[in-house]
């Protein structure tokens, strides 16, 4: 249940600053540690801006979206809206200098499929990818656990597709009795909407209804069809003046943020791309040695645990044996 | 949250994806069961199991009948979940209880995992495999239910399909052993419905070998479905594959020779051919079994088996003093102390 679950929780902010905010200080944390001793001019040069960070999440957003669609086979939208929504926390406390949107992009899709039960295996899922598959199974790999841990764990996300579909079969309940037809029309806009509500940070601001009632409005508003007696009456009814008023302010600054979308700079991409690549945390670059030997290390740490632990079990069994023959 | 944070004491189990340790937290010294689940391993990483574990429990407020995920960590290339230590479970109290257990015990325990089992519907997920095996007791006696490595959210629209190879086979519900891909909670009110035959009988109700076995058993307790008491039946994926010899339903009187009028009438409405005709579990808390004399036992009534841990044991014997050693061997000589002393004014 939304009411009671993680995302209303956890994951919903006050506005669009809280969450500029929250990047920006992501953006200063990385600069701060990896730009020591730097001089104010060099870090300007070598690291990303708040702003360029904004807009390399933006474009690989665009990616993952279209990834999603071409996805065979056909994949479900709200493992995309799933997908999304890991993606756009993730960055809210982590900057994309440490960890590059390509790989955990990947990750987020990936994990969006288990948890929502589409199932794929890693490599179908590869499959679906140009270049060296082995090698991008073995960055998703790498990086699902660290996922999940930075999303604390909280897996579940509720999507506006489906408070979308409650809200079309009520209004043909109640609203509509004899005129199906009339609320099918609606259909196709209000699920623009939603679509187009991906591409903003809506879902950290709103309730997946609320998005789902704004396409629902908006898009009786584009087919000049009534529902405010449906709104007022109905979902609103015996609710205070005020809490209507509130509700409207919503709806209005939610349409807003979904029908006035800056669009993409795509002549930036290439230049702030090249600065990412070179100021990018190595550590968890797949790509680089200091990931590598990291990875080994851990490994062999661990093999060196469960010998020790081997030889502990030894020698105990070997102290009762020998407590048992009486030598001690 | 790290594993250095706790006290390892010990191994409770194996399980499909890992091992079960017994730990101490050592913060807030609560005792504590970790599951560790190595991701080296595996080749489609993290298991399904263990996100809907996740997934189910993550999101759920806490419930005094569900069992409590406390923590989710990663440990190096593993993942950890820490849940409440619970010493025991009800197949072993079912297994282990020297006399067969009372009325007002069975009472108990039905009552609580029909609270629990409520409280997971209410929030939209289907356990899909409930056993006596996966509801655990606690130290003070009390069950919950746990191991949500099945469990699935479910929705109301109904054209999900699902897996049906789920639930282990004794609590498995017909429907599934026909293999249907759509169904509902009612799944979980089947096996409660076993659960409570079991403990009424203190052996379980359908004992089947095999899928086909298992559906011979119920069939030869509740008698051969047809269309009228089971619509849609014929529609089920593998209906067409197995006909069974023409049974009639046994009276629960002799499956079930020793319980009471009100039980023998709420059992008979968890184990219902059709899903949608079980009584909910919301409903069967208010079924006058509950409320009739002896009233459900108190929980400090109830046993509290101790797990077999052989491995757990030697390991304390380890640590465990003699005392029947010279006692000067065991204190310190003050002398040794006294160079290390600090004064105190």
């Amino acid at each position: 249940m939304f009411a009671s679950g993680t995302q209303k929780h956890h994951w919903m902010f006050h506005s669009t600053e809280e969450i500029v905010l929250l990047r920006q200080e992501a953006n200063q944390r990385f600069v701060g540690d990896f730009g020591k001793g730097m001089d104010e001019q060099t870090r300007d040069k070598t690291f990303l801006t708040a702003e360029e960070e904004k807009l390399m999440m933006q474009h690989f957003e665009f990616i993952l979206r279209e990834f999603c669609k071409k996805f065979q086979p056909t994949m479900p939208k709200y493992v995309q809206g799933t997908a999304l929504t890991y993606f756009k926390r993730f960055y809210i406390h982590n900057s994309i200098m440490d960890y590059h949107p390509r790989d955990l992009m990947l990750t987020c899709v990936y994990l969006a499929c288990k948890v929502e039960e589409f199932n794929v295996s890693i490599s179908q899922f590869v499959g679906n990818l140009k270049g060296d598959r082995d090698k991008f199974a073995n960055i998703i790999l790498g990086f699902e656990l660290l996922l999940m841990d930075k999303l604390h764990y909280h897996l579940t996300v509720h999507n506006p597709f489906r408070p979308l579909e409650g809200f079309l079969i009520d209004l043909k309940t109640r609203q509509f009795k004899n005129k199906p037809d009339d609320v099918e029309r609606l259909r196709k806009n209000a699920e623009d909407f939603v679509e187009r509500s991906l591409a903003t940070d809506t879902c950290l601001i709103f309730s997946p209804s609320q998005i789902a009632l704004a396409g629902i409005i908006y898009s009786a508003a584009e087919s000049r069809v009534s529902i405010d007696s449906y709104v007022t009456g109905v979902l609103m009814q015996k609710a205070p003046n005020e809490e209507i008023k509130k509700m409207a302010n919503q709806i209005k600054k939610l349409k807003q943020m979904v029908k006035h979308q800056p669009s993409l700079q795509r002549d930036l991409i290439g230049p702030v791309q090249r600065k990412l690549e070179a100021c990018r945390n190595q550590a968890n670059n797949p790509e680089s040695d200091t990931y590598k030997r990291r990875l080994e290390e851990m490994f062999e740490e661990e093999e060196e645990e469960r010998s020790r632990k081997r030889q502990k079990v030894t020698e105990q069994e070997q102290r009762a044996i020998s407590e048992l023959l009486g030598n001690e | 949250m790290v594993m250095e944070h706790y006290t390892i004491l010990g191994r409770i189990g194996e399980g499909a994806h890992g091992i079960v340790l017994k730990a101490k937290h050592i913060e807030s010294g609560e005792v504590v069961a970790l599951k560790k689940i190595p991701l080296r391993k595996l080749e489609d990483g993290i298991p399904n199991t263990a996100l809907r574990e996740i997934k189910a429990l993550q999101e759920i407020e806490d419930n005094p009948y569900v069992v409590k995920l406390r923590e989710v960590f990663p440990h190096g290339s593993s993942l950890v979940l820490d849940f409440e230590y619970m010493p025991s479970d009800l197949s072993e109290v079912i297994r282990n209880s020297d006399k067969p257990l009372t009325e007002a015990q069975v009472k108990s325990y039905m009552l609580m995992l029909l609270k629990g089992v409520a409280f997971c519907h209410e929030n939209n997920i289907m356990h899909r495999d409930l056993k006596p095996a996966n509801l655990l007791i606690s130290s003070t006696g009390h069950l919950k239910i746990a191991d949500f490595g099945l469990a699935r959210v479910f929705q109301n629209k109904g054209n999900r399909l699902y897996s049906h190879q789920v639930a282990t086979r004794w609590y498995r519900a017909p429907e599934l052993l026909y293999g249907a891909r759509k169904y509902d909670e009612g799944v979980d009110l089947w096996a409660v419905g076993c659960i409570f035959g079991e403990l009424l009988n203190n052996s379980p109700l359908f004992p089947g070998e095999n899928d086909i076995k298992q559906l011979c058993c119920v069939q030869g307790v509740l008698g051969t479905p047809n269309e009228k008491i089971w619509p849609g039946m014929h529609e089920l994926p593998d209906y067409n594959k197995i006909t069974f010899p023409e049974a009639h339903p046994v009276p629960f009187e002799k499956v079930v020779p020793d319980a009471s009028l009100e039980a023998l009438d709420l059992l008979k409405k968890f184990l219902v051919y059709q899903s949608k005709n079980r009584i909910s579990a919301k409903e069967a808390l208010v079924h006058p079994y509950f409320f009739t004399e002896p009233l459900p036992a108190h929980h400090s009534e109830l046993p509290i088996p101790q797990r077999s841990q052989r491995g757990l044991q030697r390991r304390q014997n380890a640590h465990q003093y003699n005392i029947e050693a010279p006692l000067d061997k065991s204190c310190i000589d003050p002398e040794l102390l006294a160079p290390h002393v600090v004064k105190i004014k």
